[in-house]
Parts: structure tokens; sequence; C-alpha cells
């Protein structure tokens, strides 16, 4: 009797496996037919990126109130426009966490899109479970340009709207070449095929690795004339760079491209002028266009150059002056306080995917990943190359036009604010060498 | 009811509770993806606990789990092999890196052998992004094949049972071990060392051996959890993966078998079910104050709760 009990009991496990294997089997997710178009943010709204986290979340929220407003995304299989609902996926800045938001959003809310992602580590971790649903993502930030280029999951539904590593390195090398190496040979009468002496001081993370390797390439694809006479790595988050800084002041460089985040370009810059008598040009990627940046480095940037996409103060001229301030005043009024990069990429992911789904005509999510495949959306708060933001064909990459800005001190704020110096298309001024410039000798 | 028979049937009973536990939830792809997680760290909090039984103590668990999936990644990237194979091979050399650190370190106690755990982890990723970075991948790390191809119906279910599996046979083999006179060794180590040397136990031998099972199989949980991923970057070396099962194993109850495992189930329960209640941020404040109460109350963790309730009830009656 007993023996018979646990057999019927196992005998109705294995059933319900079954039933639950023939359940689970089909993966491909229905759109969400409720009358809304849903949008899964992930964004880590805990853990150390937390305040990264809150900027995209605040900023898909801005964009999603914004299409809402004008009565939302109009779906033609529907024959009527749908609002954006938002649901909002923590990934608590882990792997295992970016894990469990995603495949909540997907198998329990039932999202139509994912938009967001920060970390390339958290991102490349939760892959696999987009991959395996076929939810279309774009993901408005990782820096590795590995995220689209995998070949182990079908990477087809993602795409990158974030400059990588790649790019950004690449850009400022251009930069590099282009405008402060003839800067320099003139003023100082060289002949004007001296290379320029650049240093590399760069944090050891994907991040600062990703920039080393793109500016080896680029020279190397280029034929580029730069000599890179130093190469220092720091551990991520250190405080003191003297050690660093003397080491890099002894190759005698023109140049000390920073590859670190905001708490540590501060220091390294501050330090570096003011300890170590590094009279050359600092330059800062990307992250580091932030007003605390503007507030803690002090006049110890005066004619640094920093690289942007979005700048709290130096707005690019022409076609996105006015929605970049707008963009600005409307999250000061919403949320109070001034957006950031990551904000300002997911703020125009909202708006690619209700793009998207218009141009799809359907919610189905195989049509709106081609669909995203083929959109062009007019830029929108950040400059993109052709004016456009569209996904390349190849690794469905965005391609930005960042740009570059000379900090020159502003005696009535206290405080060094950019100028645009370069491309040339959107430049305000010419890159000025200062009189303490000191260049570098072999 | 005799305490061992009520033990018993409270194993049976979780046992039967986490094998029915998917039907429950209509083979919710969610609460799978929670659950999976949630094993997978009652194997780590389980081999960090065993190091415990002869006093010893790691702040870098992360290195083991961290070489484990980095070892089992690889082996099967270029094998081919199955991931359900080469995560013994990733323990095995996450036991070898155990070995290595302990014999440098097997002299040293408490918070020394700790720090010392705590920066072997922080050399381990410096290797990986540095000198092994041409098989590793740098920080941009590789891609791991899957446990089971996501193509399989119900691969997920699979993955669940397949790990569940090899969870309960983990915590048996360590009850075993446990048992037997190599357990009352490491005991008496812990107890007292130098006791145990004048009863003829080789300390340094048996410090070897529990370093060496629990990095065993704090590699093999390293792997499990990669093969699960998909991919493996260097941040599986990050200090919170060393931290977690020192909490678990804390607040479940230390130097027991069942306390990782409790730990493991009520924080992470709490963890995604607060969460799901919306509170992202409340939770620290709730699961922060629990732990608190654990250290406070219950300073041989949730296991003694029983124990504990029973004493109050005891003391109640005489008043």
């Amino acid at each position: 009797m007993k023996r018979s009990l646990i057999l019927l009991a196992f005998a109705l496990i294995a059933a319900l496996f079954l039933a639950g294997c023939t359940t689970m089997s089909g993966t491909a997710n229905p759109p969400s037919q409720d009358g809304s178009l849903k949008i899964g943010v992930v964004a880590s709204m805990t853990g150390p990126a937390s305040t990264t986290g809150k900027d995209i979340w605040q900023s898909a929220q801005l964009a999603a109130d914004e299409i809402n407003a004008k009565g939302g995304v109009y779906v033609a299989s529907l024959h009527k426009s749908v609002p954006i609902v938002l649901v909002q996926g923590d990934d608590e800045s882990t792997r295992e966490g970016g894990q469990k938001a995603v495949s909540r959003m997907i198998t329990q809310d039932n999202v139509d899109l994912l938009v967001g992602g920060f970390s390339s580590a958290v991102v490349s971790a939760h892959q696999s479970i987009v991959a395996e649903h076929n939810v279309p993502y774009i993901i408005t930030g990782a820096s590795t340009p590995v995220i689209t280029r995998r070949d182990d999951v079908n990477t087809t539904y993602m795409f990158h709207h974030a400059p990588t590593c790649d790019d950004s390195g690449g850009q400022i090398t251009l930069f590099l070449d282009d405008t402060v190496r003839p800067a320099i040979n003139q003023k100082f009468g060289f002949p004007a095929d001296r290379p320029l002496r650049l240093a590399i001081l760069y944090q050891d993370s994907p991040y600062g690795k990703g920039h080393q390797t793109a500016i080896a390439n680029t020279i190397a694809a280029n034929n580029l004339n730069i000599d890179v006479v130093a190469e220092e790595a720091f551990k991520m988050g250190e405080s003191d760079y003297r050690t660093v800084l003397t080491s890099i002041k002894n190759a005698n460089p023109d140049v000390i491209y920073v590859a670190a985040f905001l708490n540590e370009q501060i220091p390294i810059e501050t330090q570096g002028r003011r300890e170590v008598g590094l009279d050359k040009i600092f330059v800062a990627v990307e992250p580091n266009d932030d007003p605390d940046f503007y507030k803690g480095v002090g006049s110890y940037a005066d004619y640094s150059i920093v690289q942007s996409r979005f700048s709290p103060y130096a707005v690019p001229k022409g076609p996105i002056e006015a929605a970049v301030n707008k963009f600005n005043k409307d999250f000061d009024t919403k949320f109070g306080g001034f957006p950031g990069m990551m904000g300002a990429a997911t703020y125009e992911g909202v708006y690619i995917a209700a793009a998207a789904v218009e141009q799809a005509g359907t919610l189905d999510k195989d049509q709106v990943r081609q669909a995203l495949g083929t959109v062009q959306v007019p830029q929108m708060v950040e400059a993109m190359q052709g004016q456009v933001i569209r996904f390349s064909p190849d690794f469905r990459e965005s391609k930005f036009q960042l740009y570059m800005s000379q900090l020159h001190w502003d005696n009535s704020l206290g405080e060094t604010r950019p100028v645009i110096v370069w491309p040339s298309n959107l430049k305000e001024a010419d890159f000025q060498l200062p009189d303490w410039f000191v260049p570098g000798q072999a | 009811m005799e305490k061992e028979k009520l033990v018993r049937y409270g194993i049976l009973a979780a046992l039967a509770i986490a094998v029915i536990v998917p039907i429950l939830t209509g083979f919710n792809a969610y609460y799978l993806t929670v659950m999976i997680l949630m094993l997978i760290f009652i194997i780590f909090a389980s081999a960090w606990n065993f190091l415990t039984y002869t006093g010893q103590g790691s702040l870098g668990h992360a290195a083991f789990f961290g070489i484990g999936g980095y070892v089992s990644a690889l082996t099967a990237a270029a094998s081919g092999l199955s991931p359900y194979f080469t995560i013994f091979v990733g323990g095995g050399g996450a036991a070898i890196a155990g070995v290595f650190i302990a014999i440098i370190c097997v002299r040293l106690k408490e918070w020394f052998l700790a720090m010392v755990t705590f920066g072997f982890a922080i050399i381990v990723q410096v290797l990986v992004v540095t000198q092994f970075a041409t098989i590793t991948g740098g920080w941009d790390g590789i891609a791991a094949p899957p446990l089971i191809s996501s193509s399989v119906p119900g691969y997920l279910l699979w993955i669940y049972y397949s790990i569940l599996v090899i969870t309960v046979l983990v915590i048996v083999l360590f009850w075993f071990i446990l048992k037997s006179r190599v357990g009352l060794a490491y005991a008496a180590i812990r107890e007292n060392e130098l006791e145990a040397r004048a009863a003829g136990i080789d300390p340094v031998r048996y410090k070897l051996s529990a370093f060496a099972i629990s990095a065993y199989f704090a590699g093999v949980a390293g792997a499990l959890e990669i093969h699960y991923l998909g991919y493996i970057t260097p941040e599986i070396f990050g200090v919170d993966i060393s931290f977690w099962p020192i909490i678990y194993s804390i607040s479940g109850g230390l130097g027991t078998l069942a306390g990782p495992v409790i730990g493991t189930i009520v924080i992470t329960l709490l963890w995604d079910g607060l969460q799901g209640l919306g509170l992202s941020y409340g939770r620290f404040i709730i699961i922060g104050v629990l732990l608190v109460l654990i250290i406070i109350f219950l300073p041989k963790g949730m296991v003694s709760l029983p124990d504990r309730i029973r004493e109050w009830q005891e003391k109640k009656k005489r008043t």
C-alpha cells in the first residue's frame, strides 16, 4: 500500500513535470495585449550603481510621460494609440540581480521591449534570457562592444545605444592627432611631423582597458603620428595618484589621457597639476562631464579637455540645442537636479522604442525587432553621426558624435566652464594652449 | 515526538517542498530563476560553512567560486564536454587553489587567515584580467556553454531539478564527512588545537583537507552559476560574492549543516519577496534589522529558533 502510494506520487509528479516541460517549451512571448506598450527598464536602482540607475529610471519616466501626454504610441494593427507603461527592473548592480529582474519582467510582467542596462558584466549575464525569449532590448549602457557581438547567444534582438570604448577612445585619439598635435608643433616651432607624446593613465577595469586598447587600435588603423610614452594603471577607486603621476612626468608627455571615473578624475587632475607639477594637457573621458566634476576639480582643470555627448554646460549649438535645454529643464522641474548621460541615452531609448513600434505597426516582438533594425529617429538630446539615430546593420550599434570641450576658468562662477573645440561642425572656439604649458621632450 | 524524528520529518518535508514548488508555482520561469540561484548559493554557503568546522574562516571564497567558474567554462568550451561534467573539473581547479592557499596560511588563525583569503581573491582577479587575459577574455569575459540548451523543452525545470540533486548530494556528503572520524577530528581541532595534537590528530593535514573540500564545492557552485548565466566576467571575484555565504551561514546557524540552507532560503525569499512587494529600499532595512535581531537573540542562528522557543516556554512555565 505504502509502495503504491509512493509510486502514485512519483507518477503524478512526473506527469506534472512533463506538463511543465510542455508549458515552458513555447518560449515565444505574445505581445502584452492589454492596451499599452509595456517597456521594462533595466536599471540599477540599488547597489553601487544606483545613482546612475535612478537617472536611467527617471529619464525613462520623463520620456514615457511626454509620449503619453501626446496621446501615446500609434499601433496600426490595433487601430489606436496606446500609452507607454514602464516596468522597473532593479538589477541590484549584480549579475544575479539582473538575471532575476529581466526574467521577471519578461515572464511575469510580459513586457514588449526592454530599455536600459548599465554595467557590461551585469548585461552580459542576463543576455541569454533576453535571447531565449526574443524580446527587443535597447541597451543604453555597457561600454564594451562585446555586448552585441557575442556569437554564443542570439543577439539580433539587442540594440546598443551607447558609445563603446572603441568609439570613445577612437574619437579622442583622432582629436589629439588632428587638433592638439598641430597646435603644439606650431606654438613651439617644432617640425610639423613631430609626434605627439601621449601618456595614458587608465583605470584597471573593463572601461579603462577598453580605452587603452582603443587608443592603440586607432593609432595603428589610422597611422597617426602619436607616440605613447607612458601607460600606467590604477585600481578602481584609488585616491592617491602621485606615484603614477610622477612616473608619467618622468616620461615627459605632451598630453595625459585619463580613462577614469569622476571620483578618480578629480584627484588625478588636482594632484597632477598642484602636487606633481604636470604642466600638461589633461584629457577626461565622457562620463566626467558632470556638474560635480566642475565643482570638485576647480581651477586645476583650466585648459584641460573633456569628452562629452551630453553636458551640463556645453550644449552643442544647432539642431539639438533646444531639445537639450528643454530636456534639462523638464528633468529639473520633475525630479530636481541634472540628468546624466545614461539618463539621456535611456530617454532617447524610450523614444526609439516608440518609433520602432509605430513603424512596425504592431507589438509583435519579431516585427518590432525588424523595425528597430531599420528605424531612423532624428537625433534628440545627443549629437549623432549623420544627425540621425540608427543602428548599424552589422552589430546594431548607434554612432554618436562625441565632442571635445576645453575648459576655461570663469571668475564670476568660481569654476571652469566647457567650450566645444571639436569636431568642426559643433565647435564654438579653437583649442588653445595655455602659457604655462610645457611640451614633452624625448 | 523525539527531536531526531522531528528533524527527519523536517528534512523529508523540505525535500518534498523543493520537488513540488515548481509545480505549485505553475512552472513560473521567474520563480525557477530565483530558486536555481538560491540552490547554487546553498551549495556555496554550505561549502564556506564547512571550513568553519575546523575553526577556519575565509573572507575571499569568491576566489574559489570564480576559479571554479573559469576552469569549468574554459574546459567545457575547449573540450565540448557537458558542463555537468566540467563543473567537477572546475571544482578541482578551485580545490588546487584552496590547497595552495591553505599550505601558505595553515598556521594563521581567525582574522589573519580571513584577511589572507580576502587578498587572495583580489590577486586571482588581477591575474585573470592581466596574465591570463588571452584565455579568460580579460575584463570582457567569455561565454560559458549553458547547462542545458534553452531549445530543450522545459530546460529550466531540468536545470532546477539537476541542481537540486547536486545540492542534496553535497549536503549528504558533508553530513557523512562530519559524522565520520574526520568530522570528529575537525571538531577537536576547532575546540582545542593543542589537545587535538596531543591526541594524535595532525591539525595541518585536517585543515588542508577542510580547505580543499570547501574550495572544491565553492568552485562547483561557481561553475553551476556560470553555466546557468552563460557568461563569466571578472566581477565574479567581487567582495559581495565573498560576503553572501558568510551572511547566509551566520544568520542560519554557523557550524551546522542546516544553518547555511535555512539562512540562504530565508534571506533569499525575504530579499526577492520584499522586492516583489515594491520594497526595493525598505528590504535593506528589514533584512538588516532581522540580521541584528538574529545576532542578539539567536547567536546560534535561525536553526536554533525551536530550541529557544522551547527554552522561553519552559521559562514562562516556571515563572
